[in-house]
């Protein structure tokens, strides 16, 4: 062996040590960090959700000031519907809850003939009662979490 | 969740299930009836412009449901627009009080007279 091949050798230990030395180190600060690392993951998961309520609620808005007797008027209704089922059926946390709502709208897109003006009102009363059980129970899941 | 809206907005699209309307003498703007011939509710506009509905958990026989003063004494659930705020809870119950103070003074059969005169058939 060399003198070269040793220092090359002696170089590449030094490297490997100083690698795993940095790989432990930054286990060990996950590990004793994991609180706050799964907290900030919440919040960045709970910030989504807020978001997604708070552009529901601006539909549920637009919902009210549409009348489901007028027919150009309904077929707007059918769209938004249609857009909030998708991005109820898309997110985790609404999915389950939102599952009794998103059938009805279901139905109503199929046969817009069966949505009336008091139905409409039932769809944005219960989607905006859920989101807002949903939001709340995941926020005390959030300060649970932090406790 | 409260189911009231869900609810309140069933029997307006059934309001033809709507029978029993009275009128209370006294109150202001307040009337009782019952849903499907069983279920009791009360519903009231108040001077300020809000509504509220009760509901009579506890069934009532027939004579009872003749008498007013065994309404006022019986339990009952409140629901109002003034707790619940959001537009299409007080846009249903607007409807129901309608729908009510339709029954009330009869005035579908009085429309259904006027709209038949209005477009004869032959």
């Amino acid at each position: 062996m060399t003198t070269w091949e040793i220092v090359q050798q002696i170089v590449q230990f030094a490297t490997n040590l100083v690698s795993g030395t940095a790989a432990l180190v930054g286990l060990l600060v996950l590990v004793i960090r994991r609180r706050q690392i799964a907290a900030f993951l919440r919040i960045v998961t709970r910030n989504s959700l807020s978001l997604t309520i708070a552009e529901l609620g601006t539909k549920m808005e637009r919902l009210n000031e549409l009348s489901a007797e007028d027919a150009d008027q309904k077929r707007e209704i059918l769209n938004i519907l249609g857009e909030v089922a998708g991005q109820l059926v898309a997110n985790p946390s609404l999915r389950g809850s939102c599952a009794d709502v998103t059938t009805k709208i279901g139905t109503y897109l199929r046969s817009p003939h069966r949505l009336t003006e008091p139905l409409k009102r039932s769809v944005i009363w219960q989607i905006r009662e859920t989101t807002r059980h949903t939001d709340v129970k995941d926020f005390e899941g959030l300060m649970r979490g932090n406790e | 969740m409260t189911k009231i809206v869900l609810a309140v907005n069933a029997m307006v699209s059934n309001s033809g299930r709507i029978t029993e309307v009275r009128k209370d003498p006294v109150t202001y703007d307040d009337y009782y009836f019952t849903y499907d011939a069983k279920y009791c509710w009360e519903v009231k506009r108040t001077p300020a412009g809000h509504y509220r509905i009760w509901y009579f958990p506890g069934q009532l026989d027939t004579e009872e449901l003749q008498d007013l003063a065994k309404w006022k004494t019986a339990t009952k659930v409140r629901y109002s627009t003034e707790d619940l705020r959001t537009r299409e809870a007080r846009e249903t119950f607007a409807e129901l009080f309608r729908c009510v103070v339709e029954k009330f003074y009869g005035v579908e059969k009085h429309l259904d007279d006027i709209i038949q005169d209005g477009y004869p058939s032959h």
